[in-house]
């Protein structure tokens, strides 16, 4: 039984959720996002995370704006759109009703 | 003591441990498969290559020069393995396809690293494996066709994609396109064809349907394309160049080509404005298919929108070039005159011959006047001929025979339209009872065709006779007579007037 396999799908799943929510309310460049993803074990491997920022902008929940950096190549600075914040409580709220049912299966037992 | 590699990331140099780069290399092509047909791929890598010169920099921040194979082999890690990149991407890429890339299969871009011009020629030197020298050879020998090469150039300059990130110029120099390819492509063409013959395959087709077209759509899109192309640009040409008014002279058939029409019809700005427009309505979408051929041609999936908008503008300033050009040519035939001479023979005399001048410019044979109307038309030097004069003839109101001929002209102001009409030039002799007129008309070339027209009207009084000759068919218009023939019945014969009416003798 690959466990390793079961949970990086768990993780995955709500990755895209997580981004949005660290975005939430402030404006971030990739390198903080990762910072806050591997702080909290939910992102091991840094390059999965362009090609989602890349499909949230895509679907117009993210934009972002460029700026310079003194100390490297220039920076996206990523931001939610109106639909992004919508999105996000979306999200949020059927995350909410998930955790309940998932406690109540588990408890239950 | 290592050998290093000078290289650039996200427009940042670094130098890199010989090592260490071939496994950076190597890692970002394999990236760049993972990611596969996904539009975004180029933004994606971009960005990755941006996180990856980020990284460097943090390793380098202490003194050091030199990014050493560690510190790749860390950043990798830290990036991670390309298989998860694909993961990440909601479609999985088309097994295909990613079997194709996966073999490293070229694709074309513009080569900037080795350029004259816009790195057309490397590019394409990279992706067929030749030698660049031959191909640049190649293109400045086109330039002796007619300049096809600077068209040929500027379009692939506009519609390949430039070699931007590593991993693209990894794949411009990848795989060759050799024979072995050829031969796959041929293979997989040939099972679309079969596979097109059965209908139970047809959902399989359909979903093949996810790549733009497939190998069969593509070469047959390619060739209607390049035959559309080509048979646009050989009717624009044909159509400038070649004959396609015949004029019927007495020196043969004598053709009058779209140009000299042109020259009789409008004055030399109008025909620039005309030319100019013409060429763009017929350019602009030929821009538009040579490079949709070149993108189906060379796989590329990025839309040239540069070349598309260049096609709109152009039909569009064609459009435009043409309306301005009409309204110009409708304005300067906006006002009509007509002059009428009056020529009153004195004596009478109980007959009147007719008859016309020897056609020195046209052919003396015509009948029917329907069948030539826009053939009777000649440019000679300075002089326009034109071949369509028409005579009635009609009862007299005293005793007297007349004559009565009318010039009519437009022109942009009723001044301009009566000169037109007055300078018109149309020989009438008459010697005593006999007539003869002139079988065409003649103007300046200089006031432009402007609806130039003769009428002669011939007046005769009751129970005078009229013989008309055999040629006069060529002018009669439409008279009266008792047997109601048509005029190429009424010549060759003696007529009395009676009453408004040709009687036969």
């Amino acid at each position: 039984m690959k466990l390793d396999n079961t949970k990086a799908q768990m993780k995955k799943g709500i990755l895209e959720m997580c981004i949005l929510s660290i975005l939430d309310g402030k404006e971030a460049y990739p390198s903080d996002i990762l910072t806050e993803l591997k702080t909290a074990k939910l992102l091991v491997v840094e390059g999965t995370l362009y090609p989602l920022l890349t499909r949230l902008k895509k679907a117009e929940l993210l934009s972002y704006r460029w700026e310079e950096s003194t100390s490297g190549p220039p920076r996206k600075y990523y931001t939610l759109t109106k639909e992004g914040k919508k999105a996000l409580e979306e999200l949020s709220l059927s995350w909410d009703e998930l955790v309940k049912s998932i406690t109540k299966i588990m408890s239950n037992e | 003591m290592n050998k290093t590699v000078t290289a650039s990331l996200a427009g940042l140099v670094f130098h890199i441990e010989e090592h260490g780069y071939e496994k950076l290399l190597a890692y970002l092509k394999e990236v760049r498969t993972r990611l596969g047909n996904d539009e975004d791929a180029d933004e994606i890598l971009k960005d990755i290559e941006s996180r990856i010169a980020e990284l460097f920099i943090e390793r380098t921040a202490d003194r050091r020069e030199v990014v050493e194979d560690k510190d790749v082999e860390e950043v990798i890690a830290i990036m991670g393995a390309p298989a998860d990149y694909g993961d990440a991407i909601e479609n999985d890429p088309d097994p295909q396809q990613f079997a194709q890339a996966a073999e490293g299969s070229r694709k074309i871009y513009r080569d900037t690293d080795d350029k004259m011009l816009g790195g057309v020629c490397s590019g394409i030197a990279n992706y067929f494996g030749w030698e660049v020298t031959w191909v640049r050879l190649g293109f400045l020998a086109m330039l002796f066709f007619a300049g096809t090469g600077v068209m040929l150039y500027i379009a692939l300059w506009i519609i390949l994609p430039l070699a931007s990130t590593t991993a693209e110029k990894l794949e411009m120099k990848g795989q060759t396109v050799n024979a072995q390819n050829i031969k796959d492509h041929f293979k997989q063409f040939q099972k679309e064809v079969q596979d097109l013959g059965s209908s139970t395959n047809k959902r399989k087709i359909k979903d093949a349907g996810n790549q733009l077209f497939s190998s069969f759509g593509k070469i047959v899109a390619i060739f209607f394309l390049i035959m559309s192309a080509m048979a646009l640009l050989i009717l624009g040409y044909w159509v400038f160049t070649k004959d396609f008014i015949f004029s019927i002279t007495n020196t043969g058939v004598n053709g009058l080509s779209m140009s000299e029409f042109m020259q009789v019809m409008f004055t030399p700005n109008q025909n620039l404005l005309l030319t100019i427009g013409v060429i763009c309505v017929f350019v602009g979408p030929v821009i538009s298919m040579i490079a949709f051929a070149i993108k189906l041609f060379f796989n590329i999936k990025q839309n040239n929108k540069v070349a598309y908008i260049m096609s709109g503008a152009t039909f569009a300033l064609g459009v435009i070039l043409l309306s301005v050009f009409t309204t110009f040519a409708l304005r300067e035939r906006s006002a009509s005159h007509e002059t009428v001479e009056r020529i009153d023979i004195e004596d009478h005399y109980d007959i009147v011959h007719l008859d016309i001048f020897e056609d020195n410019h046209f052919s003396n044979d015509f009948t029917d006047s329907e069948d030539y109307f826009f053939e009777l038309i000649e440019k000679d030097g300075d002089e326009v001929h034109l071949g369509w004069p028409t005579l009635d003839i009609y009862s007299s109101d005293g005793d007297n025979i007349e004559l009565i001929v009318t010039k009519s002209a437009r022109g942009k102001t009723k001044r301009e339209a009566i000169s037109n009409a007055t300078s018109i030039r149309y020989p009438v002799q008459i010697n005593r009872n006999k007539i003869t007129v002139s079988p065409f008309f003649t103007f300046d070339l200089e006031n432009r065709y402007k609806d130039q027209d003769i009428n002669v009207i011939l007046k005769i009084p009751n129970g005078t006779k009229v013989q008309l000759s055999e040629k006069m068919s060529r002018v009669l218009g439409d008279v009266n007579n008792d047997m109601d023939v048509s005029e190429d019945k009424l010549a060759g014969k003696t007529w009395i007037m009676r009453n408004n009416t040709l009687h036969i003798q």
